[in-house]
């Protein structure tokens, strides 16, 4: 007998009586959704820079951009990409990159997490592997909650990915050190 | 070894004790004040208790909804009956590839099933990214917590580690220059790697992905880079639907660590182009844990650490008093069910308080448990013969009134006149830290005599 075959066997067996799936009522959220959002994503070591127009959007990514030598773009309508991304052959190949633009799909308002699909990616390992990563979120997508973010994503993606703030870690005494392995910084732009 | 006498090395060290102690503390006062900014905490409990006893009652069928859904999108699925299966299946996939290196992100599973010890005993190399887990695995110990690996350690301690194993200055201890040195050593094991392998914080039926969640990005940085991807997932960690993550993930961090969410919260439903992604379904004793009713719950585990943070034993006898996979109150009653005779003493180790069921994101009864699992322990006379004849004495005094008059009598009189050396002696662990009170000259029984009988 296969191990998959004994072990559906041997829960099978036991014959638990099955209970009902609790149902997840809809709860209250922030009445300020955008003021939320900023809270929580500072508090968490980002910075949130708001705009009005397209104009001060490009401006904005400018400003944290023009530092680095080699960024990758997944929006070159605001910012030019010195990256290639169609062509890079292995992931590994990102290594050098210092800087990400890209544009999340939605943000969420109680935790700061940014939804960001493979596509708005570029490439997977694009968000985790730059030392500085920015990205571009329209006010008008914010959601209160989570459960109403999982309620947004429509199509799963091969890969997607919650994103709250730059990488962090505290495994040493408990001190908070940002830029474990991935981004040592991270930029927010409301459009 | 029993949990008591282990905990004595830790205890050497009074300083750190107290660290120890309120550092875990501090964490747990952070749950409080993260769980108490969404007033309906105690529904989200309920919910993530309700869906997780859905999931446990129909465990099978939503196990062939993973695996079906998951073949679907390109995942292979493999099944692992225990430990050895589970290790024979990764090596297997290793070969296949003719991979040498591999790195992992934190898996407790792994733990569990010493998949370390197995890959590096057949020459594999096996680099831990998590930094808590990297730094104790360059001393080869296992993690003392199940989310701050590395806790029971200070970062002079680390440093040392740090100035052995990656050349950095000795005596610096800074947090933030350590970091960096491990980050540039393990950037160069995660471009460098064959294979990447995850644990699996839950898995999805409905739409046969899983989800992992890290601070430092390190899951991300090893699956993305690598060719081949390979998560390991206990048969528990099914969800129904995706909807049921917003439960669980407003739940998580905040029980952990006190922050809202984990800065990534990766979602992997199909391997990218040209990659492989492989998904080990575990059982390794979880279908004997859901056959026993009364622990059958304890399978609700997110694996939070919060019941370790609030624990009082936990706090000041440190992860490695426990000797098991899991410590603190949710290993002393998952861990009984997997070897009882090897830790029948952890679920003595506790004051039953019950503040690990108070902070259990799942509602898990953990200190009724703790309580069951000392029941089975006597049952099978497994809890030593000193205690046993004390305890058949007491039963024998508090179930007759006259003997228990006449011994209280005796207790009192001679309690007075004993010298303080039959009590703070080193035979007698009781009297370790502790004096008698005075005697009182009557009991309560005879005080109330004279007293109130008017």
């Amino acid at each position: 007998m296969s191990s998959r075959e004994k072990i559906l066997g041997s829960i099978r067996k036991l014959g638990i009586k099955q209970t009902e799936l609790p149902e997840v009522p809809d709860f209250e959220v922030s009445k300020n959704l955008e003021q939320t959002f900023t809270t929580s994503l500072e508090s968490n070591h980002v910075t949130v820079i708001s705009c009005k127009s397209e104009k001060e959007v490009k401006s904005a990514i400018a400003d944290q951009a023009n530092q680095y030598q080699v960024v990758a773009s997944m929006l070159p309508e605001l910012y030019p990409s010195a990256v290639d991304l169609a062509s890079v052959a292995r992931p590994s190949d990102l290594q050098n990159v210092e800087a990400g633009i890209i544009r999340g799909a939605f943000g969420t308002a109680e935790n700061g997490a940014i939804w960001v699909p493979e596509n708005l990616a570029g490439l997977r390992a694009l968000p985790f592997i730059v030392v500085h990563l920015i990205a571009v979120i329209d006010r008008k997508t914010l959601v209160g909650n989570m459960h109403q973010a999982y309620k947004k994503i429509e199509e799963i993606p091969g890969f997607g990915v919650f994103i709250a703030g730059p990488s962090k870690t505290a495994d040493i005494e408990q001190s908070l050190v940002i830029g474990a392995h991935g981004p040592k910084k991270m930029t927010v732009i409301l459009i | 070894m029993s949990h008591s006498s282990n905990t004595e090395t830790f205890l050497k060290d009074d300083k750190k004790v107290d660290w120890h102690n309120e550092t875990l503390s501090w964490v747990r006062s952070k749950r409080d004040v993260s769980s108490k900014q969404i007033p309906e905490w105690e529904q989200l409990r309920e919910l993530a208790s309700g869906i997780k006893d859905n999931v446990l009652s129909n465990l099978a069928s939503y196990l062939e909804e993973f695996e079906k859904n998951a073949l679907a999108n390109g995942i292979q699925v493999h099944w692992a009956a225990d430990a050895r299966e589970h290790n024979e299946i990764v090596t297997s996939i290793l070969q296949k590839r003719n991979a040498q290196k591999l790195v992992k992100s934190k898996s407790i599973l792994t733990e569990e099933c010493h998949l370390n010890e197995h890959l590096e005993g057949q020459g594999f190399e096996v680099i831990d990214s998590d930094l808590g887990e990297r730094i104790i695995q360059f001393v080869k110990k296992p993690p003392s917590h199940i989310v701050m690996p590395a806790i029971h350690l200070k970062k002079e301690e680390i440093s040392d580690i740090f100035h052995e194993h990656l050349q950095t200055e000795k005596g610096n201890s800074d947090p933030q220059y350590l970091t960096e040195a491990a980050r540039l050593h393990l950037r160069n094991k995660f471009i460098g790697a064959d294979i990447a392998l995850t644990g699996v914080n839950f898995g999805i039926a409905e739409t046969g992905g899983f989800v992992v969640c890290t601070n430092e990005g390190n899951a991300d940085m090893g699956v993305h880079l690598a060719p081949v991807h390979i998560a390991c997932m206990g048969i528990e960690k099914l969800i129904p639907k995706l909807e049921h993550l917003g439960v669980y993930t407003r739940l998580l961090a905040r029980s952990a660590t006190g922050q809202p969410i984990t800065n990534y919260t990766s979602h992997f439903h199909r391997p990218r182009p040209g990659q492989e992604m492989h998904i080990i379904l575990v059982d390794n004793g979880r279908t004997e844990q859901l056959s026993r009713e009364k622990f059958r719950n304890s399978l609700k585990c997110i694996r939070c650490g919060a019941c370790m943070n609030t624990c009082p034993i936990y706090r000041r006898s440190g992860g490695y008093s426990y000797d098991a996979t899991v410590p603190g109150p949710i290993g002393s009653i998952l861990s009984p069910g997997v070897d009882l005779k090897k830790h029948q003493s952890l679920p003595f180790a506790s004051t039953l308080c019950g503040s690990c069921s108070d902070v259990c994101p799942v509602k898990i009864n953990i200190h009724e448990q703790l309580y069951e699992w000392r029941q089975v322990v006597a049952d099978q006379r497994l809890d030593g013969a000193g205690k046993r004849m004390s305890m058949a004495l007491a039963a024998s005094v508090l179930s007759s009134p006259s003997l228990y008059n006449s011994m209280g009598r005796l207790a009192r009189k001679s309690l007075a006149l004993l010298p303080k050396f039959l009590i703070n002696n080193p035979l007698n662990a009781w009297g370790k830290q502790r004096d008698l009170p005075a005697p009182p000259k009557d009991s309560f029984k005879e005080w109330y005599a004279k007293n109130r009988k008017s």
